[in-house]
């Protein structure tokens, strides 16, 4: 019985995969693919709102994840980022730029297996041609029967190059620090409601640490063997770090009042 | 700022990774487990432990083996062990052994 079983299960393996659980969509978990596993992921992120001035960004991004093993996973990303804004009465501007990225991912413990899911997570990128990112994540999450809680410790790296005469030359750096926060209940299994808190700390060379820029909203989340759906919505609450530089209640000069995000994920 | 995160990932790391949840199996639980799977040894309940850990935790959150019983993971299992790419005949045995051993 328990060998025609395993045979059922071998055959029936060959022929399945499966869209990796994810619940956020700011936030990250630590799930890392099985070795051999694909997922491909759809992102669309509006920002929208600045002060004084029409302002609508829209980021998208097409991600294929890899499982390599031993709780590795790897993912590269496909993105592209378009700006419309108005400088004046006279209509709005666009711009248009592309990007690149890779990330690793490597689990430490598990929510379930262990008292707390650890994972840490690097990422590196091209934006534009003259903009290179890096992205280090510790990632932390739990689950208490339907309740899931997550936490991300954020440290970027960011610097913009220009071109003169052949020559990449660069005027400084930028090292946002972010703080992520979310809590999911899971009604069901294919369906969950909860909530992502987004602290985001500019700090760049020469100007230290110019504010602390709080966004919080709701997170929905549908999902069936094959797929998920994740949609996210993230008003900017308040400035929690007022200086010179970003003296208002609110910074809508590098930050927008208000960013959506929509998620897809399938397997392949 | 930096000194924070440096205490929070040390906690995070210390508690993650020196910790087990009681869904590990322990010297304490073999006579149970055997009762429910004769003969099955504390090594091999490990194995089949780190393979549900690493191959099925990487697509969702683990149930508690005990959130069903032998015949319900009989009903779960053979959809979910080939979508954690578990295609090892010994690989599979060893699972099924280790989540019957722990079931309701």
């Amino acid at each position: 019985m328990k060998r025609l079983m395993l045979i059922t299960v071998i055959i029936y393996g060959t022929m399945n995969v499966q869209a990796q659980d994810r619940y956020f969509a700011r936030t990250y978990q630590t799930n890392v693919l099985p070795k051999g596993a694909i997922d491909l992921e759809f992102w669309h992120t509006s920002r929208i709102g600045h002060s004084g001035q029409f302002y609508h960004a829209q980021d998208q991004r097409m991600e294929i994840e890899f499982g390599v093993g031993k709780n590795w996973q790897t993912a590269l990303y496909f993105n592209r980022y378009q700006t419309r804004f108005s400088t004046s009465t006279e209509g709005t501007e666009v711009s248009n730029e592309i990007g690149f990225s890779n990330e690793w991912k490597v689990k430490l413990s598990d929510p379930v297996a262990n008292k707390l899911g650890v994972a840490l997570y690097g990422e590196w990128g091209f934006k534009g041609g003259d903009e290179l990112e890096l992205e280090t994540k510790i990632i932390l999450d739990k689950v208490i029967g339907k309740h899931l809680f997550a936490f991300n410790g954020v440290y970027e790296f960011e610097k913009e190059f220009e071109w003169e005469a052949g020559a990449a030359k660069s005027n400084g750096y930028e090292m946002p620090v972010e703080l992520d926060l979310a809590y999911m209940y899971n009604a069901s299994k294919t369906v969950g409601i909860g909530f992502e808190l987004r602290n985001h700390n500019e700090i760049a060379k020469g100007k230290g640490w110019e504010h602390s820029v709080l966004f919080g909203g709701p997170t929905i989340n549908f999902r069936g063997n094959r797929w998920f759906v994740i949609a996210n919505y993230l008003p900017q609450w308040v400035n929690l770090h007022k200086t010179n530089i970003a003296p208002g209640n609110k910074v809508l000069d590098e930050h927008e009042r208000v960013e959506a995000r929509i998620l897809v994920g399938i397997s392949l | 700022m930096r000194k924070i995160l440096f205490i929070v990932i040390a906690a995070a790391l210390a508690i993650g990774c020196a910790t087990v949840s009681n869904i590990q199996p322990k010297e304490t639980d073999l006579a149970a487990m055997q009762q429910k799977v004769p003969g099955i040894s504390l090594e091999e309940a490990h194995q089949g432990f780190k393979i549900y850990k690493f191959n099925c935790g990487g697509c969702h959150n683990l149930h508690k083996p005990t959130d069903y019983t032998i015949s319900g993971w009989q009903k779960v299992l053979p959809e979910m062990l080939g979508r954690a790419k578990i295609t090892s005949e010994k690989e599979a045995e060893l699972l099924m052994n280790y989540l019957f051993a722990k079931s309701k």
